[in-house]
């Protein structure tokens, strides 16, 4: 089953690719422009996930999240803004908002950051990941191809989980910088496409079939193109 | 290598401040005089001080003059007095000697007219200038004093004149008491005209003093007021101009200094700010150019959905750079309002760096570039987390850039009297003393034919100068051509002791 998610966002453009976005990722998005309207909604149905935006008409995303969580409704929010202070963040953060995002934002960012809080939220998580006859076994730390046993450093392993997880949908940069090295800030330099040419060197490069593909603009993607 | 290393870091704290603090200064200037021209003000002190000298003087003068008067007074009814005594003691019993003398010495004063009157102990008259009895009868005047020399006194007679007059009582038993009395209307016209002279060369002193005060205040103002026209007269495009410094007082020659150099640093950082902008048009001008254009010609004929595919990465990357350009400006924008705030937490040094020693290793290590960290363990620093990687990952990506295959990079830090030290420090090309003040400059770039290729559009050490000041630091850089670079971030101890 596909995980709900509702977006409450004004801005006509934002609403419709996030939309389109989502539902190609393999969820199902209701959407709407206002504050009152998107309260409405979130009491009402059984989302797995809100998307708010903060400025909002009616009622802003604060309020939304104050008035849900005063219901007694757990929905995980993830908020977009424009406005990037660390007071808003923080604020954000406190009132008990999953994650926040700063526009602009790449869609891939928001995509894995998506999956990140429901993941959280969904509990039981697959122990091992098969992709094409790569099987990465969580619990053991151990990855291998064809059978054979791939020696991989502790973060070059938290790597290739980290693009196992994401069933086929594309990481960035950013994404993957935070996640795997702890790295907060958006670095010009190509240091990820190091990395990713040493995990290459292990787990593509002495196989025929190749699994970790470029995507142009966007990142990295692991997955089963044949 | 070290004398460079504080010149940028000074030049630009002091510039970055200029905008805040002159606006907060003129926005509360208090004031508490009357709004007096300093000329007038100056000329009323003048004016005021020369009055009361004047007048002090005067006055002096004045009372010197009555003093003088009054003594020859004295001097003179005394003598007649003597006179009088003289004859009595001589011969006592002869009065009309004393009748004659009395007339004698009563007429013939052009001065002032002189009485005189002897009484017996019972008070009748036995002698007595002709009409005193008018002006002044015998009761009117003050006890008789037992000697000649003392003080006279002053008497205004019924019929209104004003008399100087003596009593005396002769010695030896017989009571006869001398009156004199001199009529002194001529000096009291005397003194008065002193008096309506002295008024008037007041009148006249205070006049003068008032125009030549004014004359000498704007003359001796006249430098600050060429000041105040020269600093009127620059405006935006006429910064170049400052104050001429030939001609001042000493006392505003130090003022002018002090606005010329206040010229300079409003002139430099307003080129920079122009120069500031025009990169910002340009940095943005070129992406949104280049993606207007692909997309133009990709909507121009069909093509294959691999073509548009293409076409869409394309811009895309486009997009993404202009976010992280947008990214960077607000930042740097942001970070100059003196309310943005930092979210600063307590990291141990040596764990972050290694945690961006981790990160650029593999970078590094194809390179051919030897990355380490030799932050000695403990060391803590109250930092916002994002920001102090950020910075560090700038600077480790910059000594990439520049350092050759076969090189170090060593992430250092310790701590200090003034702080905690974090260097990185490259074994690279260096940077030349010419550039060397610039290099925290937004958008400035060594090498002007670097463009944006690279993505790197110039921001990366303004970001960490920024990083650094958020944080109440300070950043240095310092270099040596072949030798490498060495680029120190100073923040503050963290304010708990407890590792001290």
């Amino acid at each position: 089953m596909s995980s709900r998610i509702l977006i409450v966002e004004d801005e006509r453009k934002t609403v419709a690719y996030l939309q389109k976005g989502l539902v190609e990722s393999g969820f199902s998005v209701d959407a709407c422009k206002s504050g009152d309207e998107g309260l409405r909604l979130a009491q009402a149905g059984d989302h797995d996930l809100l998307i708010l935006d903060v400025m909002l008409p009616e009622r802003d995303g604060w309020s939304i999240l104050t008035e849900l969580r005063k219901a007694g409704k757990q929905t995980p929010v993830l908020f977009l803004t424009a406005r990037d202070s660390v007071r808003d963040r923080v604020k954000g953060l406190q009132m008990g908002a999953d994650d926040y995002l700063v526009k602009p934002f790449a869609f891939s960012e928001l995509l894995a950051r998506v999956q990140t809080i429901l993941r959280r939220t969904a509990g039981n998580q697959p122990e091992t990941f098969r992709i094409a006859d790569l099987e990465i076994d969580l619990v053991c730390h151990k990855a291998s191809r064809s059978g054979q046993r791939v020696d991989l450093t502790p973060k070059e392993f938290t790597f290739l989980a980290l693009l196992a997880r994401s069933k086929g949908k594309p990481l960035s940069r950013a994404f993957i910088a935070r996640e795997v090295w702890d790295v907060n800030f958006e670095s010009d330099s190509n240091v990820v496409d190091v990395h990713v040419r040493r995990l290459r060197s292990k787990i593509d490069d002495p196989y025929e079939r190749k699994l970790l593909h470029t995507v142009r603009g966007v990142g990295y993607v692991l997955e089963d193109r044949t | 290598m070290n004398e460079n290393s504080s010149t940028p870091s000074a030049a630009s704290a002091t510039s970055s401040k200029i905008g805040p603090e002159a606006a907060s200064g003129s926005a509360r200037l208090p004031i508490k005089y009357p709004r007096w021209s300093l000329a007038a003000r100056l000329t009323a002190w003048y004016a005021g001080s020369a009055f009361v000298l004047i007048l002090a003087a005067i006055c002096f003068l004045y009372w010197a003059l009555v003093a003088t008067l009054d003594r020859e007074d004295d001097h003179f009814l005394a003598d007649k007095a003597r006179i009088l005594l003289t004859i009595m003691r001589d011969r006592p019993n002869d009065d009309r000697e004393l009748r004659e003398e009395v007339e004698r010495e009563s007429s013939g004063h052009s001065a002032g007219q002189l009485y005189m009157r002897v009484l017996d102990s019972s008070g009748t008259i036995i002698a007595e200038t002709a009409g005193m009895r008018v002006h002044l009868p015998a009761d009117q005047f003050p006890a008789a004093a037992a000697s000649e020399t003392g003080r006279s006194a002053e008497l205004r007679s019924a019929s209104g004149g004003s008399f100087r007059v003596l009593a005396v009582l002769i010695a030896g038993g017989s009571g006869r008491v001398v009156q004199v009395a001199m009529d002194r209307t001529h000096e009291e016209e005397l003194l008065s005209s002193y008096r309506w002279y002295a008024g008037l060369t007041l009148t006249i002193a205070l006049l003068g003093c008032a125009v030549a005060g004014y004359a000498l205040a704007r003359r001796g103002l006249r430098p600050l007021r060429e000041i105040s026209q020269t600093l009127q007269r620059i405006g935006s495009s006429t910064l170049h101009e400052r104050i001429d410094l030939h001609l001042l007082p000493v006392e505003l020659a130090a003022l002018a200094v002090t606005f010329n150099d206040m010229l300079n640093r409003l002139e430099e950082s307003f080129l920079r700010l122009e120069r500031f902008s025009a990169d910002i048009a340009h940095e943005l001008r070129t992406p949104v150019n280049n993606l207007r254009g692909e997309v133009e010609v990709a909507l121009g004929q069909p093509r294959s959905p691999e073509n548009y595919r293409e076409i869409l990465s394309s811009s895309l990357e486009e997009f993404g750079r202009l976010a992280s350009l947008i990214d960077s400006l607000l930042f740097l924008a942001r970070a100059e309002s003196p309310q943005h705030q930092i979210a600063k937490q307590r990291l141990e040094l040596a764990r972050e760096l290694a945690t961006v020693r981790e990160f650029y290793e593999a970078a590094a290590h194809d390179a051919g570039i030897e990355l380490v960290v030799t932050a000695a363990d403990g060391l803590v620093a109250d930092l916002d987390r994002t920001l102090f990687q950020r910075a560090v990952g700038n600077l480790v990506a910059n000594a990439l850039a520049y350092t050759p295959r076969g090189g170090t990079i060593t992430l250092n830090a310790a701590r200090e009297k003034n702080g905690l030290h974090v260097e990185v420090i490259d074994t690279g090309s260096g940077i030349s003393p010419a550039h060397l003040p610039h290099v925290f400059d937004r958008f400035y770039r060594a090498d002007p034919a670097r463009t944006s290729g690279g993505g790197s559009v110039g921001l990366g050490l303004a970001l960490v100068k920024t990083i650094a000041a958020l944080h109440g630091g300070s950043c240095t850089i310092a270099s040596e051509i072949g030798r490498g670079t060495r680029v120190s971030l100073v923040f503050p101890l963290p304010i708990s002791a407890a590792e001290a």
